[in-house]
């Protein structure tokens, strides 16, 4: 018996799109690589600069003068420092605070580094072991490098979906006698892991500075002291950048404490700029006509203030990175727990049984064939759950090209954006399915034979008037699962269907019975790791104008009893 | 290049579920095979990523380079042998041979009807219909659509 196959081997086969349609995909891709590739040479240099740095000779020297000097423009403070040092032999003067700091936003930024260094100090300052009038007194972080990973993710998409479109199919299964190489599932597992721990590490690394720090200072700030305060700048700034102007709110507050006069310019803790300029107007002109100003200053440190403490809504911000970490553990935690791999394929050597059937003829055994309440796969809160964190997550990646896109990448992006518009509505209609009566099935046996004899009772919670037809239909469904690309696609195709019952009446809907009969010369249920034969009993309930109720409900059907029909 | 071969009592290759599938192997081979190992297997065949579940082997250590061998194995209950849009299911014994590439494979059927379980498509599911979420936003813009 030879069987040539044409639905495609082991599921890598599918209709291959056009060549404008891979070069159209292959430019989407490339797009992604090209910009990953950038972001990643930019951060590997400022590492290898980083890094080059450990190597400057740390030297005593003294602080000479520290203060903090307002120059005007986006960035107007800027730290004035100058400090001496000895080095062979020679004394030399520095003024550079860190290579390539130049000015800060803000005046509590540019503050605390005079703090740290004030006149009169001894401390270590860094010289440059080719240059000695070369010195810095702060090295370049090395946390760069983490940063490195983030820019991977789009680096990995790139190539990889160039390389899924461009690849050459293997070929269809035309000799079933000859040994076939072991599958290679458990490789792909540890790509996906990999995959997903990009995402987990880009989350977490985020998830810090952007999420935990806010968050965890206006818990801190609840126990900072109100501080009379006076007003001496009140002004929206605007931040201009090739992709648009974006303004924040600038304060610069003056306040006592401890006797000590202060200055500061934080008005909350997540700080940043966006675009909107009215909303920063309103609120500074609210801070520049307040009569009673408070200030809320840390006890532990005066010099740190704040004006605007407490949870808002702007704080959910921080969590932006929460579903980029979510996503890369869960996703990590279910690719290396998933299924066990499958046994090799029969004529490679060594080939072991996947699962030694201990008892062949189980199968055929009615066990537990009572009576039988039947679960839906997925409530409908797990359907609505299931929306939102995709529609997150979704949106939340676009959110970040959209935020700094010019006119032509938004172009580029409006498909993407149609998505996210699109997965925004699915959560809505879960939502509204939400409010839906739900059914119940009770069928007489857990189990029914091919060729078997069952009844099916059904009953439904909340307004079951709202359902204007009930339909209960059986169907036998064929379902196989594959990998296209980096993606895993499940397609079905329906082999049996039988209408159980139909009823536009209010009573039959709200509960009802129907006996069916199961084909004879049909397959039962069977399930492997990728492909499966699955019974089900679909209810469907036509609402007007409202997601209808639609329910599938999974039934066990077993080899017929007995040997040759 | 050695020759290896499954043959079934009576020429018989369609079983009933639960049935005795009796045999013998036959095999010719150019040097001493460490091992011989024949299988009863299924496997599956389609558009799904392949499942494969060995449920007997019969291991022969040291069989030299000829000879012949009876085997008997219980099929199980199931899965039967099918074939549909998507997947088909195939029941097969497999002979191959420690070491060396030297494998052949014997098709046979599992089914209670005597022949392979046909499984057509029900014409008009699963292509070109509308998701749930499409159907029911169609319907409130007012737009016509089959019914269910």
């Amino acid at each position: 018996m030879v069987r040539m196959d044409t639905r495609g081997s082991g599921g890598n086969v599918s209709k291959p799109p056009s060549i404008l349609g891979r070069f159209g995909l292959s430019l989407f891709f490339l797009f992604f690589f090209a910009m990953g590739s950038l972001f990643e040479v930019f951060i590997l240099r400022e590492f290898a600069r980083a890094a080059g740095q450990r190597s400057w000779k740390p030297v005593p020297c003294t602080i000479v003068a520290s203060e903090v000097r307002e120059i005007g423009g986006q960035s107007p403070y800027a730290v004035a420092v100058s400090y001496q040092y000895d080095c062979g032999g020679r004394r030399y003067s520095g003024s550079v605070y860190k290579r390539g700091y130049s000015t800060s936003e803000t005046y509590s930024s540019a503050h605390k580094i005079v703090q740290r260094y004030p006149v009169g100090r001894a401390t270590v300052c860094y010289v440059n072991p080719q240059n000695a009038a070369e010195a810095v007194l702060k090295r370049d972080s090395m946390l760069i490098g983490f940063v490195a990973l983030f820019p991977l993710i789009f680096v990995a998409i790139g190539a990889g979906g160039i390389y899924f479109i461009w690849r050459k199919s293997p070929p269809v299964e035309a000799k079933p006698s000859a040994p076939v190489a072991t599958r290679t599932k458990g490789r792909s597992k540890y790509a996906m892991a990999a995959f997903f721990a990009l995402f987990a590490v880009a989350g977490g690394v985020m998830l810090y500075p952007l999420g935990i720090r806010p968050i965890a200072r206006t818990i801190d700030a609840e126990s900072w002291v109100p501080t009379p305060c006076k007003v001496l700048r009140a002004e929206v700034r605007s931040h201009d950048s090739d992709d648009g102007t974006t303004y924040s709110v600038d304060i610069l507050y003056e306040y006592k404490f401890s006797g000590q006069t202060y200055k500061c310019d934080r008005y909350d803790f997540l700080g940043g700029s966006s675009s909107g300029y009215k909303g920063k107007a309103r609120v500074v002109e609210q801070y520049r006509k307040a009569a009673n100003l408070v200030c809320y200053v840390n006890p532990k440190d005066p010099s740190e203030a704040v004006l605007k403490r407490g949870f808002h809504a702007k704080l959910l911000l921080a969590l932006f990175p929460l579903p980029f970490l979510l996503v890369g553990v869960g996703g990590m935690i279910h690719t290396l727990r998933g299924k066990k791999d499958g046994a090799p394929f029969p004529g490679t050597l060594n080939a072991q049984a996947s699962v030694p059937a201990s008892d062949p003829l189980s199968l055929l055994r009615p066990v537990e064939a009572g009576p039988a309440v039947l679960k839906p796969k997925f409530s409908a809160r797990g359907k609505l759950v299931g929306a939102i964190l995709i529609a997150v997550f979704w949106n939340g990646i676009i959110s970040i090209f959209v935020a700094g896109a010019g006119r032509f990448a938004m172009i580029f992006l409006l498909p993407f954006i149609a998505v996210g518009v699109g997965l925004i509505g699915l959560v809505i209609y879960q939502f509204l399915a939400l409010f839906n009566p739900r059914p119940t099935l009770h069928l007489s046996s857990r189990t029914i034979p091919l060729g078997g004899a069952a009844e099916l009772r059904w009953s439904f919670t909340g307004q079951t008037s709202r359902i204007r037809e009930l339909t209960v239909t059986l169907r036998g469904v064929e379902r196989a699962t594959y990998r296209k690309g980096t993606s895993t696609c499940t397609d079905e195709s329906t082999f049996y269907e039988m209408e159980l019952y139909r009823t536009s009446s209010l009573a039959e809907i709200a509960s009802g019975q129907v006996g069916f009969v199961l084909p004879q010369d049909t397959m039962h249920s069977f399930k492997a790791d990728n492909n499966s034969i699955i019974w089900k009993l679909d209810v469907r309930g036509d609402i007007k104008s409202w997601p209808d109720v639609k329910e599938s409900f999974e039934i066990e059907v077993t080899p017929a009893i007995g040997g040759r029909q | 290049m050695g020759k290896l071969s499954i043959e079934l009592s009576g020429g018989k290759d369609t079983f009933a579920p639960g049935e005795r599938v009796d045999g013998h192997i036959e095999w010719g081979l150019d040097a001493n095979p460490a091992a011989l190992e024949l299988s009863l297997l299924w496997y599956t065949s389609g558009k799904g990523t392949r499942d494969v579940q060995v449920l007997h082997t019969n291991k022969t250590d040291g069989p030299g380079a000829f000879g012949s061998d009876k085997f008997s194995f219980t099929l199980p209950a199931g899965p039967y042998s099918f074939s549909g849009k998507l997947i088909s299911l195939i029941w097969a014994l497999e002979l191959t041979c420690t070491p060396g590439e030297e494998t052949v494979r014997r098709e046979v059927v599992v089914s209670p009807t005597g022949r392979e379980i046909l499984l057509a498509s029900v014409p008009g599911q699963g292509q070109g219909q509308d998701s749930e979420p499409g159907r029911f936003l169609k319907r409130i813009l007012g737009a016509p659509h089959a019914s269910a």
